[in-house]
C-alpha cells in the first residue's frame, strides 16, 4: 500500500487514488492526419518500463485532481508529484 | 422550503436498526444525525476570485485544501484547489450565491439534498473513525479546522474537525444514499466502546 | 495422563510469570488438564510431560512440543469447536483460559494410534518427490492415478479442518499512524520504544506475546543488579503512561509493505475463549503507517539435526529455559543439552537449579572457561567437543547418544548412551528477518555468527536492533535498541535531545564464537539409525536434502519445491537456514551461494476473520438507497443490486409470482400509467461557456444546435471507438447543461470528463458537478401519464405543444422546485420528474395516489427492449461501436470526437462486424437464453462457427411471446434468415432474424 503525496492534500493511502497509466500520452491534435499505425500507437501502445516510470494518478476520493508521479516499477519508490495546468497556484495552499 | 411536499430524512427517528444505546460506556461515542443541509458546491480556478465572490455575503476567505473555516453564516470546506463546499446556515444566503454563481468565474450548484452530516463525538470518536479512515486523526495531524475528503471503508466522505474540543467532535459528510449504511456501520463499530445514537427528530430545513 | 508432575515447585528463578493462585481447567483431545493463568496451552501440557500431541505431516511419527513461540513446527492444534474453531494454531502461542478445548491436527484416527504411521515404515518408497513422480509423472495413465488417490492423500496429509459453521465472533480493523513502529517488546524493542518516546515521538510498540519482555521473560537475567523483569515493568510503566505511545500486547506484525505500511493482528477477546465479553472483538487487524520502523524481532534458535530428533522430548534449548523460567515447567528429570554456542549454558544452569540432572554436550573443543566452570560448579556435566548424535525412544525420549564430533562433522567412534528424558538442542540463532524480507531485502550471510543478518534498510526507513540484528548479549540489545529508537525518532522529525540511560547487565565474561554445525547423523551411509529431520513440520530429512542435491535441485527455490522445505505454516522458521547450509555442504558452497529464502507475509498465519473484519453480513458492502427506498420496501419490492444501489426489480402484490408482477407492470405502462424510481441515474451538472465544446468532443453526435429547454441523446466512446456510456443531456440555460449517465457509470463518466478537462483540455471553461443524489427522480410513463401529471399541483404546462418530446422544463411540482425531462425509455409518452431528494417520497406518494402503477427495472428492460433501445453493458461489452448498433445516425461526420478516428481502422470499418438485430424464436413460447451463442447449424462438426450472442431476451406481454436482441455477425444483411441459439445446457432454438424494434416502430406513442 503506497503512501502517495497528493500535491494538494498531502500524504494519503493509495486506496484513495485512481491509476491513469503512462503520463505524457498527448491526444493528437489532428487524428485524421495519422496513419492507422500511428493512431493505434496512441490508442493502444504503452511502454512497459522496468525502473523509473512517469505515470498519472487521480485523487478520486480526495481533491479530485490529476497529477503525475515518477515511480520505480521495481522498488515502488516514488518521488514528488507534478501538477497539470488549469488551476492557479497559490502561496499558502 | 416546499409547502406541500414533506421533507424526509433517512436518519430520522424512529430508525429501525441498531439499539439507541449499548456497550460498556454509552457516552464513549455519540452519533448525531444533523438536520438537512443547505449546501452549495463551488468551483473556481482562481482562489482570489472565489474569495471576492464570498467576501461580502459570507465574510470568509478560503482556507487551504483539506481545511475548513466557519462563522455564524456558514462553514466553508476546501475540498480541492478548485473545489469548495459551503454549508449555509440559511437558505437566503444560498439562493443569493446560486444566483450570483450562475455565470462568471465561480460555478455554484445546489447540492443540499445530496449530502447529510453525521456527528461523531466522544472520547472514543477517533477510534471509531480510525476503523475505516486512513487519514491520520491525531490532534497533531488533524487539528481543529481540518476537513479531509477521503475514503471511509468504501464510502467517500468528508471528515472534518471544526472545533478543537477534547474529547473530539467530528463532522462526517456522507452522500444521502449511503447515509443509513454509514450510520449502521458507525453504530456497529462503536459497539465495543459503547454509544448513544441521536437520530434526526423533527423540523425540516 | 498422570497429573502435572513436571511443574516445578515455586522457586525464586522459575515460574515467575504464572499465577499459581489461578488454576485453569482445560481439555485436550478429550482429556481434562489443569494449568495456571499465565500459561500457554503448550506450557500447561508440558507440565504433564512430553507426550505426543501431534503427528508428522508425511510419516505420521509422534511429535511433541518443540519451541515456545512462533517458531513452533509441531504443536499445531485445532482450537475450540463449531463456528469458533480455528485450525493449525500453535499451542505455544495460545494463552490458556478456563474451559479451553483443543485437539490435535493431522492424526487419523487419533494422535495415539495413527494409521498413517505406515508411511514411516514404508518410507523407503516415499522419498522426496514421490507423489509427483508416481502420480503426476509421464507414466501410463498418471493423471488418472492422481485423481484416484488425491482425496486419500489430501486427507492423510492435511492439517486442521476449516470450520463449516459461520463464525459467531466479531473481528475489528484499525488504522493507525505513528512516527516510530517498534516490532518486538524484548530488551531491544523496549529500549527503542523508550528512546523514541523520550523524544516526543508517536510510538507504537507491537509485541506478539501475552506480555512484553522477550528473552527476559525467562526470569534469569538481571539489569542494574535487579531482576530484569523489574526493568521491563518500569519501561512498560513509562510507555503505557506516555500519551502518544501505544503498546500493543498480543500483537504479531504480520507483514511489512511499501512506504512503511505494516499489518498486525492483535488478539483481543481470544484469550478469554468463547466466554469473552460480548463487546470485544476476537482479533483486531491493525493497519499501521509508520514514518520509521525498528525491527526488534529477536532471533529464532535453530536445532542441528541428529537421528530421531523429532521424538517428543527433543526441544530447542532456549525453549526449555523459557518453560522452566517463565512457566515453572521442566518436562524431564534428566536433560541432555547439545549446543555449539554459548546460549545453552543459561539453560543448563537453570535446569540444574531446578534439580534436573544435566549433561551439556558442547560441540566446541574449547568451551569458554567462565561458562563451563560456572556450569560444572552447578553440577552440570559439560562434555567438550561432543554432540547429541541420536535419541532413543519413539513416543518419547528414553535416552540419548552423545559422541565426539570430528572437524568434518562426523562422529568419532561409537557414541555413548546417556540416560535422558529431555533433550535440548541449540544449533545457533537465526535473526528473525522475515519483516525485512517482506520489503524485498536479501539477507546477508554473516560467516562469524553463521547466520543470515538483515540487509541495511536505512534508506527505506527501517532499522534493526538486538538479536534481530545479530546481537548476542543483553548489553548490545539494550544499546542497539536505544540507538535505533533514537535514530528513528530523529529521522521522523523529533529532534528533542535525550540522555542515554546507563544500564548494567549480567552478560559476564566474553564468550566464544559459534562452531557451525548443521547435522550429525545420517550423512554416513547406514548411519546411526533413524531419520534426522531438518524441517519438522514438513517432514524433510537430511537425506531428502542430499537427494535433492543428487538430483540436481540445487538452488534454494528448487530445493524448496522438491523437498517442501519451509513450505509449512511455520515457513521453516527453524528449518530454512539449516536446509540451505546442508545443501551448501552437499554441493561445496557457502549457504548464501545456495540462496536465501524470501519470506513473504504473513509472518505467522492470519485468520480470514481478521482480514474480513466487520465486512460481512449487512455491512459486507456499502448499500445505496434512493429517497423512495422505504416505500419500495413496504410495498413488495424485490430488489436488485445495481452497483451498490438497491433498485426495485419488480413489486409483488399479494402472493403474486415474480413473472406475473413483471407482466402486470409492463401492461400498466403500455395501457395506463406506470411510475419508476429513476433516482439512481447519474446526473452531472455542467456549467461554463465551453460546455458545448466539451460535449462535442466526448459525445459522438453534434451539440451546437441544442437549444435551451431541449434535450438530446448521446453516445460516449473511448478512443478505440467502442461505446462506454449513453444518456440524455439537456440544456437548462445558455451555459448550463445537465448530463445524465447510466446508473452504473455515473462516477466513471464524471471521472472521464474531469480527466479530459484536467489533463488534456485545461483551457476549456467547464465545471462538472455530480448532482445525482441531489434529486429524486420519478419517471411517469404510459398513455395515461399526461392525465396523471396534469393532475399534480404544478405551474408546468404538460401539453404536447408546450412540452414536446425531448424537451426539459423547470417549475414547481407540489410546491417543490422541479426539473422535468420529457424523454422516453419505455416507448410511451414519459416524463422524468426531478425534485429535491428529501421531497422524493412525497412526490412518489402523490403519483401513486394519482393512480400510477409502480414498475421496476425488469419491466423497464422489457419495455425498452421491445423498442430496441440498448442498455450499455448489456447490448455493449466494450467491443461494440455505434455503427454496430445501427446508431450511425448518432455519429457526426462533421467534427472530431473521442474515438472517431478509430472508425477508419480496418477492423472497425469492415461491413460484416457483429450487428445489433432482433431475434424472434420460431416457437413464440420460447425465451432464448441471454448469453446464448448463435450458430447457423447446431449439427456442425466442432469447432462450431460462432456468429454472436443473445444480449437481451424477455417474454413480451405486448407481443405475447419471447423476443430477443442479439449481436450477430453481418446481422443487418441477414434479415429474415433463420439462425439457431444454443441453449445453456444442450440443444438449440431456431429463431428468425428481424430488425431490432418490435413495438411502435415509428415512435408515435412516445411523441403523443
Amino acid at each position: 500500500m503506497l503512501l502517495i503525496h497528493c500535491p494538494w492534500c498531502g500524504p494519503r493511502d493509495e486506496s484513495e487514488f485512481g491509476y491513469g497509466g503512462e503520463a505524457d500520452i498527448a491526444r493528437p491534435p489532428d487524428p485524421d492526419a495519422l496513419s492507422d499505425a500511428e493512431w493505434a500507437d496512441y490508442v493502444f501502445m504503452r511502454t512497459n518500463t522496468k525502473g523509473r516510470f512517469k505515470e498519472q494518478w487521480v485523487h478520486i476520493h480526495g481533491c479530485g485532481r490529476w497529477f503525475t508521479l515518477v515511480r520505480d516499477t521495481v522498488t515502488h519508490e516514488h518521488g514528488e508529484a507534478g501538477v497539470f495546468g488549469g488551476v492557479e497556484p497559490e502561496a499558502d495552499g | 422550503m416546499a409547502d406541500s411536499l414533506a421533507v424526509t430524512h433517512p436518519l430520522a427517528d424512529p430508525l429501525s436498526g441498531p439499539p439507541e444505546q449499548t456497550g460498556p460506556d454509552s457516552a464513549a461515542v455519540v452519533l448525531t444525525a444533523e438536520p438537512p443541509l443547505v449546501l452549495l458546491d463551488l468551483r473556481c480556478r482562481d482562489r482570489a476570485a472565489l474569495d471576492g465572490f464570498l467576501k461580502k455575503p459570507l465574510g470568509l476567505a478560503s482556507p487551504p485544501v483539506a481545511r475548513a473555516v466557519s462563522n455564524a453564516r456558514g462553514v466553508l470546506f476546501r475540498l480541492g484547489p478548485d473545489w469548495w463546499q459551503l454549508r449555509c446556515r440559511d437558505r437566503k444566503l444560498a439562493a443569493r450565491l446560486l444566483k450570483a454563481g450562475a455565470a462568471g468565474p465561480v460555478g455554484a450548484t445546489d447540492i443540499s439534498d445530496a449530502w447529510l452530516a453525521v456527528g461523531v463525538a466522544g472520547p472514543r470518536a477517533r477510534d471509531v473513525l480510525a476503523k475505516a479512515a486512513t487519514v491520520d486523526l491525531h490532534p497533531e495531524a488533524f487539528p481543529a479546522g481540518s476537513a479531509a475528503r477521503t475514503l471511509f471503508g468504501r464510502v467517500t466522505v468528508v471528515i472534518a474537525r471544526l472545533a478543537d474540543d477534547e474529547p473530539p467532535a467530528f463532522d462526517v459528510t456522507v452522500s444521502r444514499s449511503n447515509a443509513r449504511f454509514l450510520w449502521r456501520w458507525l453504530a456497529d463499530a462503536a459497539r465495543e466502546y459503547g454509544y448513544t445514537l441521536k437520530p434526526f427528530s423533527g423540523g425540516g430545513a | 495422563m498422570s497429573g502435572p508432575q513436571y511443574r516445578l515447585p515455586a522457586h525464586a528463578l522459575t515460574g515467575g510469570r504464572i499465577d499459581r493462585d489461578r488454576p485453569l481447567g482445560f481439555s485436550f483431545n478429550g482429556e481434562r488438564f489443569t494449568g495456571y493463568a499465565g500459561d500457554t496451552l503448550a506450557s500447561a501440557l508440558l507440565a504433564y510431560g512430553s507426550f505426543p500431541l501431534a503427528r508428522g505431516f508425511k510419516y505420521h511419527r509422534p511429535r511433541g512440543i518443540f519451541g515456545t513461540g512462533a517458531e513452533e513446527p509441531n504443536a499445531l492444534v485445532q482450537l475450540e469447536t463449531g463456528g469458533r474453531s480455528q485450525p493449525n494454531l500453535r499451542a505455544t502461542q495460545i494463552e490458556l483460559y478456563g474451559g479451553l478445548t483443543a485437539s490435535s491436527v493431522n492424526a487419523w484416527p487419533s494422535v495415539e494410534f495413527d494409521l498413517m504411521r505406515v508411511n514411516d515404515w514404508l518410507s523407503p518408497i516415499f522419498p522426496s518427490g514421490f507423489y509427483y513422480k508416481t502420480f503426476m509423472g509421464a507414466g501410463i495413465g498418471a493423471g488418472r492415478w492422481w485423481r484416484l488417490f488425491e482425496p486419500f492423500i489430501r486427507r492423510a496429509a492435511g492439517f486442521g479442518r476449516a470450520p463449516a459453521a459461520p463464525d459467531p465472533d466479531r473481528y475489528e480493523r484499525m488504522n493507525a499512524h505513528c512516527d516510530v513502529l517498534v516490532v518486538g517488546g524484548g530488551p531491544a524493542g523496549l529500549s527503542a520504544a523508550l528512546a523514541a518516546a523520550n523524544r516526543g515521538s508517536r510510538v507504537i510498540l507491537a509485541d506478539e506475546q501475552a506480555e512484553p519482555g522477550g528473552d527476559l521473560l525467562a526470569g534469569d537475567r538481571s539489569i542494574d543488579d535487579a531482576p530484569a523483569m523489574d526493568w521491563v515493568a518500569a519501561a512498560l510503566g513509562k510507555l503505557d503512561a506516555a500519551p502518544d505511545v501505544t503498546v500493543l500486547r498480543r500483537t504479531a506484525v504480520a507483514g511489512l509493505y511499501d512506504d512503511n505500511f505494516a499489518t498486525a493482528v492483535e488478539s483481543v477477546g481470544e484469550r478469554f475463549g468463547p466466554g469473552a465479553p460480548e463487546h470485544l472483538p476476537r482479533l483486531r487487524l491493525w493497519r499501521i503507517r509508520a514514518r520509521r520502523i525498528v525491527l526488534a524481532t529477536g532471533a529464532h534458535e535453530r536445532p542441528y539435526a541428529f537421528a530421531n530428533n523429532d521424538t517428543p522430548g527433543v526441544m530447542l534449548g532456549n525453549a526449555i529455559r523459557h518453560y522452566a523460567g517463565r512457566y515453572a515447567v521442566a518436562p524431564g528429570r534428566q536433560a541432555v543439552l547439545g549446543t555449539n554456542n554459548d546460549s545453552a549454558y543459561r539453560t543448563a544452569l537453570l535446569l540444574a537449579q531446578a534439580g534436573l540432572a544435566v549433561t551439556l554436550a558442547d560441540a566446541r573443543e574449547t568451551p569458554p572457561a567462565a561458562l563451563a566452570d560456572a556450569a560444572r560448579n552447578a553440577g552440570v556435566a559439560v562434555e567438550a567437543g561432543c554432540v547429541v548424535s541420536a535419541v532413543v525412544g519413539g513416543r518419547r525420549v528414553r535416552g540419548a547418544k552423545v559422541g565426539r564430533v570430528l572437524p568434518d562433522g562426523e562422529i568419532s567412534g561409537a557414541p555413548r548412551a546417556v540416560e535422558a528424558d529431555l533433550v535440548g538442542v541449540s544449533g545457533g540463532w537465526n535473526p528473525a528477518l522475515h519483516l525485512a524480507s517482506h520489503r524485498g531485502a536479501k539477507p546477508v550471510w554473516n560467516e562469524a555468527q553463521a547466520c543470515f543478518a538483515p540487509a541495511d534498510l536505512t534508506a527505506l526507513g527501517v532499522g534493526a536492533a538486538g538479536a534481530a540484528a545479530g546481537a548476542e548479549i543483553l548489553a548490545d540489545c539494550l544499546e542497539q535498541g536505544y540507538a535505533a529508537g533514537r535514530d528513528a525518532a530523529r529521522a521522523a522529525g523529533r529532534t528533542k535531545r535525550t540522555r542515554k540511560p546507563a544500564l548494567k547487565t549480567d552478560d559476564g565474561a566474553a564468550g566464544a564464537p559459534i562452531r557451525p554445525l548443521w547435522a550429525v547423523a545420517e550423512r554416513r551411509s547406514g548411519g546411526i539409525g533413524g531419520k534426522a529431520f531438518v524441517d519438522l513440520q514438513n517432514d524433510v530429512t537430511v537425506k531428502d536434502v542430499a537427494l535433492a542435491a543428487r538430483e540436481n535441485y540445487r538452488s534454494v527455490e528448487h530445493l524448496k519445491r522438491y523437498t517442501t522445505l519451509g513450505m509449512g505454516t511455520d515457513q521453516g522458521k527453524t528449518a530454512n537456514v539449516t536446509g540451505l547450509a546442508l545443501m551448501g555442504m552437499e554441493t561445496g558452497r557457502p549457504p548464501d551461494a545456495v540462496g536465501t529464502t524470501t519470506f513473504r507475509p504473513p509472518y505467522t498465519p492470519v485468520p480470514f476473520g481478521a482480514l474480513a473484519g466487520r465486512d460481512r453480513g449487512a455491512l459486507f458492502d456499502p448499500v445505496r438507497e434512493t429517497p423512495m427506498f422505504d416505500w419500495h420496501e413496504a410495498n413488495g419490492a424485490v430488489f436488485e443490486d445495481v452497483g451498490q444501489w438497491k433498485r426495485p426489480y419488480a413489486y409483488r402484490r399479494g402472493g403474486e409470482a415474480l413473472e406475473a408482477a413483471i407482466d402486470r407492470e409492463v401492461r400498466a405502462v403500455r395501457n395506463a400509467a406506470g411510475v419508476m424510481d429513476a433516482s439512481t441515474l447519474g446526473k452531472i451538472d455542467l456549467k461554463g461557456p465551453d460546455v458545448v465544446t466539451l460535449l462535442n468532443r466526448v459525445y459522438t453526435n453534434d451539440w451546437e444546435t441544442l437549444k435551451v429547454g431541449r434535450a438530446r441523446y448521446g453516445l460516449m466512446c473511448h478512443e478505440d471507438g467502442m461505446i462506454f456510456d449513453d444518456g440524455v443531456t439537456a440544456r437548462l440555460a445558455d451555459d448550463h447543461y445537465l448530463m445524465t449517465t447510466t446508473t452504473g457509470n455515473a462516477a466513471t463518466v464524471l471521472g472521464w470528463l474531469e480527466m479530459w478537462l484536467q489533463t488534456e483540455w485545461p483551457e476549456l471553461r467547464v465545471f462538472a458537478t455530480s448532482v445525482t443524489e441531489a434529486y429524486a427522480t420519478a419517471t411517469v410513463a404510459g398513455p395515461e401519464a399526461r392525465r396523471l401529471v396534469s393532475g399534480l399541483d404544478s405551474d408546468i404546462d404538460w401539453s404536447d405543444e408546450a412540452f414536446p418530446h425531448m424537451a426539459v422544463r423547470t417549475g414547481t411540482v407540489l410546491g417543490a422546485p422541479a426539473r422535468v425531462f420529457r424523454v422516453s425509455f419505455s416507448g410511451e409518452a414519459s416524463w422524468e420528474i426531478n425534485v429535491p431528494a428529501h421531497c422524493g417520497p412525497a412526490l412518489w406518494q402523490a403519483l401513486i395516489d394519482g393512480g400510477a402503477t409502480p414498475y421496476g427495472t425488469e419491466a423497464m428492460h422489457v419495455l425498452r427492449a421491445e423498442k430496441g433501445f440498448i442498455i450499455v453493458g448489456q447490448e455493449t461489452d466494450g467491443t461494440v461501436t455505434p455503427h454496430d448498433l445501427g446508431m450511425g445516425w448518432a455519429v457526426s461526420k462533421r467534427k472530431d470526437f473521442i474515438g472517431k478516428r478509430s472508425y477508419k481502422r480496418p477492423d472497425t470499418a469492415r461491413p460484416d462486424r457483429k450487428h445489433l438485430v432482433g431475434l424472434l424464436p420460431l416457437d413464440s413460447s420460447t425465451v432464448l437464453p441471454e448469453g446464448g451463442q448463435i450458430v447457423n447449424d447446431p449439427a456442425q462438426e466442432p469447432p462450431v462457427t460462432m456468429l454472436g450472442h443473445v444480449t437481451s431476451s424477455y417474454k413480451s406481454p405486448s407481443l405475447d411471446g419471447g423476443f430477443a436482441l442479439a449481436l450477430l455477425k453481418n446481422g443487418r444483411n441477414r434479415m429474415g434468415d433463420t439462425v439457431h441459439v444454443l441453449r445453456l445446457d444442450e440443444g438449440a432454438d431456431p429463431a428468425r432474424v428481424v430488425a431490432p424494434a418490435f413495438y411502435d416502430r415509428d415512435g408515435g406513442r412516445m411523441r403523443g
